[in-house]
C-alpha cells in the first residue's frame, strides 16, 4: 500500500492512476499532500477544531467522487476552490459570515515569479533597479532581504525592529508597486 | 518545514523564508497559515489524527483480513516471547508484593527513609470497593505472582545497578488507568492484591526507598517539572492545578503501573503520564537485602504561566532551601535579604548583587541558593527575550 508520502509521483500521475485503476489509495496518497493545508484553511473560516476536522473529512469522501468526474488541470488549485468553498456553504448554513478575504492580486504573481527567480531578475535586472530605487525605503529594503537575501518575515523584522505585520504589508505593498512601475516601463 | 512546524516554531531561517515564499503564491497555503496561526490548539495532532482517518478509510476492504490475520500472529510471537522471559526472570523475582510507601515529595526536609507510614491490611480495600484501582497489564514480566510454594531461600542476587544501568530508559506501554474525582487515596494499594503471598504485604517497611539518579522522589519530582510542556489551554482561566500519579518502581528499575489518582483534566493527566513514564530507570528499593517493587506517589503540580514570574519563582525556590534551616535559627540568625538579581535572555541568572543581609552566613546561604536554582522564563520585550534585573527580599525565619 502507498500512502506515505514519496514524492515520486507528481499529483497528475496520481489523479491518472486513481481515474484508471479506481483504488482509493491514490486519492488518499494524494489528498494526504494536502491534509495539513485544507485543515488549516477550515480552521481559518470555521475557527474550531472540531468543525475544521469534520470538513477534512467529509471533503475527502466528497472529493474521491468529484474528481472522478472533473476535469481538472491543476490539483492544487482546484483543492483550493472547492475547499473554500465548502467552508463558505458550511458558514451559510450556518448563518455566518466569512472572514474578510485575504489581500491577494493574482497579476502580482508574475512580479513575484520574477522577484524568486534569479535568473528572471539577472533578465531585467536593469528595469528592476529603476523601479526598486522609485520604491519607499522600507519596501525597498524588504523587498530585498525577503527575495534577495532569503531572509524570513521574523529575521526581517528582528534585523530591522520594524514589526512583523509591517515587514508583511511592505513586501505586499512594495511587489504592487514594482509591478506597475514595471508594466510602465515595458509599454 | 511542514506548516504546523512553521507555526510552532520560531519562524526564523532558510525554511521559514521558502514556505512564506511559497505561500505568497500558493493561497490555499496562505489561507492555511492563517487559520493555523488564528486558532490555537495542538495542531500537530489534529493533523496526524486526520491522517491516520484517511489511511484507514482508503484501505480497501480485501486488504484487511490480510492485515488483521498479520497482527495475530504478531500478538501471538508476542505473548510467545513474553512468556519466555517471563520463565527466565522468574529466579529474580522476591515472592513479595509491591510495599505501598508514601513518599510526600512536598516535604523535602524529611528523610526519605520515614517517610513511608505503614500499610495496615485495614486500609487495603476489598476488590469490590476498589474496582478502578487496578489492571496491571497481564503481560508484565516483573511483580508477576509468586507460586504457592514459596520461592527458594536464595533467589539469585542481582549486582546493584551500575550508574549506566541506572540511565537505561524503560520500555514501558501499559495501560494507565485513571481514576476521577479526587478522594481516592485509599485504594492505593488496590492495585497490588492478589498478588504476591498474603503475609508479606503489610506492615513492612523498606530498609531503602527506590533512589531516582541516587536522590530522592523529590529529585524525580523536580526532573519532571523540568520536562512537562503546560498544554496552553489547560490553565487558561490562570488557577493552578494539581495532577497526583502513583507508579511503581519495579523490581528493575523501571516506572511501571502509572495510575492517576486525581485528575483535574484529561490534558494535564497525559502530559504528566507521558513524562513520568518517559523516567529513566530508578535504582529499585530494597527489603531485606532483596529488591521490592514499591509504590511511589507523585504529585505535579501545573502552574499557569503568569504566576511564574522569575521574582515568584525565585522567591519561592529560595524560601524552600532555606526552609528554616535549624542551623541558622540555631545561632539566632534572622532578618531580611535583599538582592539585584539580574536574569540573561536566556532565563539563567547572570548577575547577583547583595543590597542587604542581616549575616554573611545567610548571604552564603541565599546565594548558595540562587545558584542551584532553575532557569526562569526570560522576560520579552516586543517577544524577544531581554536581559531583566530584579529585586528580590527574603525573610528569614519565613514568617508568611
Amino acid at each position: 500500500m502507498l500512502l506515505t508520502d514519496d514524492t515520486s509521483h507528481s499529483d497528475a500521475e496520481l489523479l491518472e492512476r486513481y481515474r484508471t485503476e479506481r483504488r482509493t489509495e491514490w486519492f488518499a496518497t494524494l489528498y494526504l499532500r494536502y491534509t495539513e493545508r485544507v485543515y488549516g484553511l477550515a480552521l481559518r473560516y470555521l475557527g474550531n477544531r472540531v468543525d475544521a476536522e469534520d470538513a477534512v473529512m467529509q471533503l475527502f469522501e466528497e472529493l474521491a467522487g468529484k474528481v472522478l468526474r472533473h476535469d481538472i488541470a491543476c490539483f492544487r488549485t482546484w483543492l483550493y476552490s472547492v475547499a473554500r468553498n465548502h467552508c463558505l456553504m458550511r458558514l451559510r448554513r450556518a448563518g455566518k459570515h466569512p472572514p474578510a478575504p485575504l489581500a491577494r492580486d493574482p497579476e502580482d504573481d508574475a512580479t513575484i515569479e520574477l522577484l524568486a527567480d534569479r535568473e528572471a531578475r539577472e533578465r531585467r535586472l536593469e528595469a528592476l533597479a529603476a523601479c526598486l530605487e522609485r520604491l519607499p525605503e522600507p519596501q525597498r529594503r524588504s523587498i530585498r532581504l525577503f527575495f534577495f537575501d532569503d531572509l524570513s518575515y521574523a529575521d526581517i523584522a528582528a534585523a530591522t525592529s520594524w514589526h512583523l505585520k509591517s515587514v508583511k504589508s511592505y513586501i505586499q505593498n512594495g511587489k504592487r508597486n514594482l509591478r506597475r512601475c514595471l508594466e510602465t516601463r515595458t509599454r | 518545514m511542514r506548516p504546523v512546524d512553521y507555526i510552532r516554531s520560531d519562524r526564523r531561517g532558510r525554511a521559514a523564508h521558502d514556505l512564506e515564499a511559497e505561500s505568497l503564491r500558493d493561497p490555499l497555503l496562505a489561507e492555511a497559515l492563517e487559520g493555523l496561526d488564528a486558532v490555537d490548539d495542538d495542531h500537530a495532532a489534529a493533523v496526524e489524527a486526520l491522517r491516520r482517518r484517511i489511511a484507514r478509510k482508503s484501505c480497501p476492504s480485501g486488504l484487511r483480513p490480510a492485515i488483521r490475520r498479520i497482527a495475530a500472529v504478531a500478538a501471538l510471537l508476542a505473548l510467545v516471547l513474553t512468556a519466555g522471559l517471563l520463565l527466565l526472570r522468574r529466579p529474580a523475582i522476591p515472592d513479595t508484593a509491591p510495599v505501598t510507601g508514601r513518599l510526600v515529595a512536598d516535604l523535602p526536609k524529611r528523610p526519605a527513609a520515614s517517610d513511608s507510614p505503614l500499610e495496615t491490611p485495614a486500609e487495603s480495600p476489598e476488590p469490590a470497593e476498589a474496582p478502578a484501582a487496578t489492571l496491571p497489564s497481564p503481560h508484565r514480566p516483573t511483580g508477576s505472582p509468586a507460586p504457592a510454594a514459596p520461592l527458594p531461600e536464595a533467589p539469585a542476587p542481582q549486582p546493584p545497578a551500575t550508574p549506566a544501568e541506572a540511565a537505561d530508559v524503560c520500555f514501558n506501554d501499559e495501560t494507565v488507568v485513571i481514576a476521577y474525582g479526587t478522594g481516592r487515596r485509599q485504594e492505593f494499594s488496590g492495585s497490588i492484591r492478589g498478588r504476591g503471598t498474603p503475609d508479606s504485604t503489610p506492615s513492612v517497611l523498606a530498609e531503602r526507598q527506590p533512589a531516582f539518579r541516587g536522590g530522592t522522589l523529590d529529585d524525580f519530582r523536580r526532573w519532571v517539572r523540568e520536562r512537562l510542556e503546560v498544554p496552553a489551554t489547560a490553565l487558561a482561566n490562570g488557577i493552578s492545578k494539581q495532577v497526583v500519579l502513583s507508579f511503581v518502581v519495579d523490581t528493575l528499575g523501571c516506572v511501571t503501573e502509572v495510575e492517576v489518582l486525581q485528575n483535574p483534566d484529561p490534558l494535564l493527566s497525559a502530559e504528566a503520564v507521558r513524562v513520568v513514564r518517559s523516567s529513566p530507570r530508578w535504582t529499585p528499593g530494597t527489603r531485606s537485602g532483596r529488591k521490592v517493587p514499591m509504590k511511589l506517589i507523585l504529585p505535579v503540580d501545573f502552574r499557569p504561566q503568569e504566576l511564574r514570574s522569575p521574582e515568584q519563582h525565585l522567591g519561592t525556590w529560595v524560601r524552600r532551601q532555606l526552609g528554616n534551616s535549624r542551623q541558622l535559627r540555631k545561632r539566632g540568625i534572622e532578618g531580611r535579604v535583599t538582592a539585584l538579581v539580574t536574569i540573561d535572555t536566556a532565563g539563567r541568572i547572570a548577575a547577583v548583587e547583595l543590597l542587604d543581609s542581616p549575616h554573611p552566613r545567610l548571604s552564603r546561604e541565599v546565594l548558595r541558593a540562587l545558584r542551584r536554582a532553575p532557569r526562569q522564563e526570560p522576560a520579552r520585550r516586543d517577544g524577544a527575550p531581554v536581559e531583566e534585573r530584579y529585586l528580590l527580599t527574603f525573610d528569614f525565619p519565613d514568617t508568611p
